[in-house]
This record gives C-alpha cells, sequence and structure tokens, in this order.
C-alpha cells in the first residue's frame, strides 16, 4: 500500500457529502415539503400556510390509493424479474468469467451512461404492432394479427428491468467477487456437487447484495415516471406520473408537493421496515 | 507391518499459462503414512495437494487413490478431507453446522447421528462448548481445530492439510503441531501434509518430499533427509546450513576428497552423489552444517582451516550461532556452538574454522541452488 495523508475524520469526513445533501436534496425537499401545505388559489397563485386541505384531497380519490397500489404492485414484479435476470449474469461475471470479465463489464455499464428514454424507445420499436417481434412472429406464421406488447404493463415492466439490472447485477457481483473460492472449494471437497455448494454455500452467502439490488431496484421502480408514460398507457400510471401531472399540466404544485411528500414517506417507511427485517447496515458491510 | 500404497502419483506435470508449476512428479503414499510435502513457495507443493484433492487435473501423468486413477472423479466424489490455508470455515453456518456439513453432504447417517458424531468430532478436538459459535467469534487455534474436526468427522481415506498452522503464531504453532500429530497417531489416518516450514516436516513427518521449482529433489524419512541431503538444496534448505564454492584438490578413496576452499585453504570433504567420479579441478559446492563447523583459537594440527572474524553472535537459547567471516575470502560461515562459545570468540576476534572431512558434503557445483535462504 501506497501512503496517502490521513483522512479526515469525524464532522470533518462528512461536511462534502452532507453538504451536497443539503443543497441538493434537503432544501428542495424543505420547500417540496412547504409547497404541500399550500393551497392554489383560483387564478393559479399559491398561498402558503398550514392547511392539510391537499393530504385530504389525496384521501378523497380512490384513483391515488389504487395508483399507489398498482405501483407498488408494478415494483415488486419489476424487482423479483431483474433479480431472476441479474442474479446470473452477476454470478457469471464474478465467477466464471476470467478472460472476458472487463470486455462484460464495459458491456454491462455502457447502457447505463445512455438515456433512459433511449433505452425505452428502443422498446417501443421493438414492441410496437408493426415492431420488429410482431413483425417477425407474422412472418413465421405463428401469429395472424398482431399480438398487443406495447402501451400494457407487461411493456412497462420489461422497460424497467432493461433500465434496472445495472442497479441488481451491481451489488450482487460485488458480494460474489469477494466470496472466498475456497469456500466452494471447501463445499466440493465435503462432498457437495456444484448445485449443492451454490444453494448451501453461495447463494446464502451472496444474500446481502440480493437484499442491497433489490432495495435499490425496489424504490427505483416504484418512483419511475418515465417508462410508465412511454411504454404504459392511463391504466399503467404510477404515482409518480400523478405527481409529474398535477406539477406540469395541471399546475396545482402544492397538490402535486402533497403527493410527492406521499410517495417520500411510503419509501422512508420501508426503508424502516427494511431495517427491521435486514439491517441496513449489513448491507453497508456486504458492500465494502 | 504391511505397506499399502493409497495414494500414487505417476509423472504429474501441471502447467499454468507458460509456468511449469508441476514436472513429472511421482512419489506414494502408504496407508496411515504422515506425509509432508516440504519446498520454498512457488516449489508446486499446493498444486500437488489440490492436484490429489481434484481441485486441479493434471496436464500429464496419473493421481491414483487406492490403485484406481481418479483423473474422471471430481473432487466431490473423492472421498477426502481436506484443511485449507486459512481453514475455509464457512461464515453463515455454526461450529457444529459446519462440522455436520460434509456428513450431511455425504449422506452419511441419521440426522441425528449426525448431530453425535459432530458433537464426537469437536470434543475430539477439545471444542465442547463452542458448538453454537460463529467461525468469525473463534481464535486463531480455534478455528483451526474446527477445519480438523471437519475434515476428520468423516473419517476419509486420506486427511490433507494445506499449511494449516501458517495463520498461528509460534507459540501456538509448536503446541498444534504436536496436537496434530497426536490426532494422527490416535486415528491413523493417511495425512497428506504441505509447509514451506522445514522444521515442521521433520518434527511431524514419517516421509518428507522435498520439492523445488516444480521438481522432486528427495523423498525420504527426515533423519536421512537431514543426514544425506542428495543435493546442495536439499541440504541447504533443510537445517542451518553453510555452502561454501570450491575446487577438487585430489580425489582420494571411498568418495573421499581434498577440496580448495575461497582464500586458499584446503579441507576435507566427502562426495555426496555416490558413484559420481569428480576430477582434480572440478567446480563442487561443499555444505558443512552450522553445527558441525569446529572453531579454534589457534590453527588446527591438520592444517585443514582458515582464518575468520567473528562479526555477528545471536544467543539462541541452547546454542549460540556465530557468523564469521572468512580472511582474505570473504564468505561468511555459520557456526553453531553449545551454549555460550568461548571467550576467545568474542565479536571482531580471529577465530580458525574446520571441519572432519566426514562433515562436509562436496556437490557438483551444476546443482548449487539460488543463493536466497528461504529458512
Amino acid at each position: 500500500m501506497t501512503s496517502r495523508p490521513a483522512p479526515p475524520t469525524g464532522w470533518a469526513a462528512l461536511a462534502p457529502p452532507l453538504a451536497w445533501l443539503g443543497v441538493f436534496f434537503l432544501l428542495p425537499m424543505i420547500a417540496v415539503f412547504a409547497y404541500s401545505f399550500a393551497l392554489r388559489m383560483p387564478g393559479g397563485a399559491v398561498m402558503f400556510g398550514f392547511a392539510t386541505a391537499n393530504y385530504a384531497r389525496i384521501g378523497e380519490s380512490a384513483l391515488y390509493l389504487w395508483t399507489t397500489l398498482r405501483s407498488l404492485r408494478i415494483a415488486v414484479v419489476v424487482t423479483a424479474a431483474t433479480l431472476l435476470v441479474s442474479y446470473p449474469v452477476a454470478y457469471y461475471l464474478a465467477l466464471v468469467a476470467a478472460r472476458w470479465r472487463l470486455a462484460l463489464f464495459v458491456l454491462l455499464i455502457v447502457p447505463w451512461w445512455s438515456s433512459i428514454l433511449v433505452k425505452n424507445f428502443a422498446w417501443v420499436a421493438l414492441l410496437a404492432d408493426s415492431g420488429v417481434i410482431n413483425r417477425l412472429l407474422l412472418q413465421l406464421g405463428l401469429i395472424d394479427h398482431p399480438l398487443k406488447l406495447l402501451y400494457n404493463e407487461i411493456a412497462v415492466v420489461i422497460g424497467l428491468v432493461h433500465v434496472l439490472i445495472p442497479f441488481m447485477v451491481m451489488p450482487i457481483n460485488a458480494v460474489l467477487e469477494r466470496l472466498d473460492r475456497r469456500l466452494i472449494e471447501a463445499a466440493a471437497n465435503l462432498g457437495s456437487s456444484p448445485l449443492r455448494a451454490f444453494l448451501e454455500v453461495v447463494l446464502p452467502l451472496s444474500l446481502p447484495g440480493v437484499a442491497a439490488g433489490a432495495l435499490l431496484t425496489f424504490i427505483l421502480a416504484f418512483g419511475s415516471f418515465i417508462t410508465p408514460a412511454l411504454l404504459g398507457s392511463e391504466r399503467t400510471l404510477m404515482i409518480a406520473n400523478l405527481i409529474q401531472a398535477q406539477f406540469m399540466e395541471a399546475f396545482d404544485w402544492p397538490f402535486g408537493a402533497a403527493l410527492s411528500m406521499v410517495l417520500l414517506g411510503l419509501v422512508l417507511a420501508l426503508l424502516v421496515v427494511f431495517n427491521r427485517l435486514i439491517g441496513l447496515d449489513r448491507l453497508w458491510k456486504a458492500a465494502r | 507391518m504391511s505397506r499399502e500404497v493409497i495414494i500414487e502419483l505417476a509423472g504429474v506435470s501441471k502447467r499454468f499459462g507458460n509456468t511449469l508449476a508441476v514436472d513429472d512428479v511421482s512419489f506414494t503414499v502408504d496407508r496411515g503414512e504422515f506425509c509432508t510435502l516440504l519446498g520454498p513457495s512457488g516449489c508446486g507443493k499446493t498444486t500437488l495437494l489440490r492436484t490429489i484433492a481434484g481441485f486441479e487435473f493434471p496436464d500429464e501423468g496419473d493421481v491414483r487413490i487406492a490403485g484406481q486413477s481418479c483423473l474422471d472423479l471430481p473432487a466431490h466424489r473423492r472421498n477426502l478431507a481436506m484443511v485449507f490455508q486459512g481453514y475455509a470455515l464457512f461464515p453463515h453456518r455454526t461450529v457444529l453446522q459446519n462440522v455436520m456439513f460434509g456428513l450431511r453432504m455425504r449422506k452419511l447417517g441419521s440426522p441425528i447421528e449426525i448431530v453425535d458424531w459432530a458433537r464426537g468430532a469437536l470434543a475430539m478436538v477439545g471444542l465442547e462448548g463452542f458448538e453454537d459459535r460463529r467461525p468469525q467469534q473463534l481464535s486463531g487455534g480455534q478455528q483451526q481445530r474446527v477445519a480438523l474436526a471437519r475434515a476428520l468427522v468423516l473419517k476419509p481415506e486420506v486427511l490433507l492439510l494445506d499449511e494449516p498452522l501458517g495463520a498461528l503464531d509460534l507459540k501456538l504453532r509448536k503446541t498444534m503441531r504436536y496436537e496434530l500429530k497426536r490426532l494422527q497417531h490416535t486415528t491413523g489416518i493417511t495425512t497428506i501434509y504441505v509447509t514451506h516450514d522445514q522444521e515442521e516436516a521433520m518434527s511431524m513427518s514419517d516421509k518428507v518430499i522435498v520439492l523445488n521449482r516444480g521438481r522432486l529433489e528427495q523423498v525420504g524419512r527426515p533423519e536421512d533427509i537431514y543426514r544425506d541431503p542428495h543435493s546442495a538444496f536439499v541440504g541447504d534448505f533443510i537445517g542451518e546450513s553453510n555452502l561454501i564454492a570450491a575446487t577438487v584438490a585430489d580425489v582420494g578413496p571411498d568418495d573421499y576428497m581434498r577440496v580448495q576452499l575461497p582464500g586458499g585453504t584446503t579441507a576435507g570433504a566427502r562426495s555426496a552423489q555416490a558413484g559420481i567420479q569428480t576430477q582434480p579441478g572440478d567446480a563442487v559446492t561443499v555444505l558443512v552444517r552450522a553445527e558441525s563447523v569446529q572453531l579454534s583459537a589457534s590453527p588446527r594440527s591438520d592444517g585443514d582451516c582458515f582464518a575468520a572474524v567473528v562479526s555477528e553472535r545471536s544467543f539462541l537459547g541452547a546454542t549460540t550461532r556465530l557468523y564469521l567471516k572468512a580472511e582474505g575470502a570473504g564468505h561468511v560461515v555459520i557456526a553453531d556452538v553449545a551454549g555460550m562459545p568461548p571467550a576467545w570468540a568474542a565479536t571482531g576476534a580471529r577465530a580458525y574454522v574446520g571441519w572432519t572431512p566426514d562433515a562436509a558434503l562436496a556437490y557438483a557445483s551444476a546443482s548449487m541452488p539460488p543463493t536466497d535462504n528461504p529458512t
């Protein structure tokens, strides 16, 4: 190890990230919080105060409850599907790929840098009535008329899984890469077939990575709005779409802010539950 | 006691990329034997052990367990148990679950029997009461015992140990050495032990296999290897020795010869490689054990000695080690003397260095090892 200047400790070490969070997260959140208790006057003016009317309005319409439940459902399905796709990828990258590991990693990361819009529109081209998949199936004579693949929940799930795969692969891969290979050899030496060794040793030891990836994926899926807007329909709207509509279409910032606070509260509640069940500190340890 | 070969390696070679890690190695291990693969790092000893375990497959040669070639047998089908370097205990399992693991995987008994046997194995290594701990909560020595129990409980055909004491401190290492030997003795289990520590190898083994750069240097009982090293490398690696470059001056009967040392003095020596004829003028490497070096305050009566200056003394307890720099030649000779050295051998003083012809082994210089001494 080369010697480096001693890193700052205590609050000095925390100051930059805290400042960053303060400016780019906390201040905007305080603004949203303030808006959520304001009132939108006829004519569009906003009157700040301590009105709870916006929150009451959320409870009045079943739309918000149903949309929240739909968002939860989509997020659960997306998380499960992403895990199923990502675990083999992470496993392959960490434990099998030797020579091409770096190249494969680049293949995983580069799409991550590209815009979510590009990735979602790619699915429009694939899933549309005249898209690649339907044309192929028609030409093969497997179907007589195009399948309805786009603008439904399946399309939204596919689009989200595609976008979120790196968030699941990375933490699982990180845990698997640090896994002591001798543990797998020890399992084999003690009589485990490769499958048993995976189930008894590799899988349980990779669970912290799975939990971290699932948490990230779930939160990102739950709050997504571009993908349901592009690949879904009005019947697949998610809670973030409603918030966006209030800000950008209805221009009712106070109500949009109240919806935002509810979304934030739900995510925080999930984190608390997750912390109780699994422990966020264990994820932190697993990621190191 | 009839000998029964349980492990046999025949002409095993293994290549990693461009490096030949193991080069045409053959040896056998008898049932019940404690056999050690000894050599410096990179000598191929761990590769050989991993080949026996089934984690590596040789490019050439055959590995036979109880007479059967096991090259097409994957690791999990071989009835061997290994104690890994660093132990490789499962961190997500308790101590008891670790010990039960192999019994469960190999389906060796009913669930109740498995728990019983695992508890028995833990008792055997002195770890009763630690069943529900996690490996991370144990000391290095305790983890080592768990690894041993996990392997021994399977009653495997052969126990494989890969530098099992490497991570322990010196005191504990010596205790565990004795412990291991005791367990091996009571269970009678065939053991193959890998180490770079010659003291460990000499004190524990029935048979030592010395390896260097992937090649087998010598196989034999520890005392035979110590007394009669077949190469300068083996002589240098085992025990504390002096290697002195010399030239054959005269060849006598019974493998005895006179050699000329740097600085011009001559001394007696005997050829280590019986049957190999040396001629006057041949370059040889003379090996003299540190404890065989004789020091005197004045020149010996036979004249076979050279003057040197005591440059360093280190007190080792039962012996004292002196470092002597030959006058006029510059090479350093190590001499171990019992107890405290005489007063005339103080640091900076002159002493005369010599030995009896029997104590000096001459090797043809081609077998001169690299000078870095790993001990």
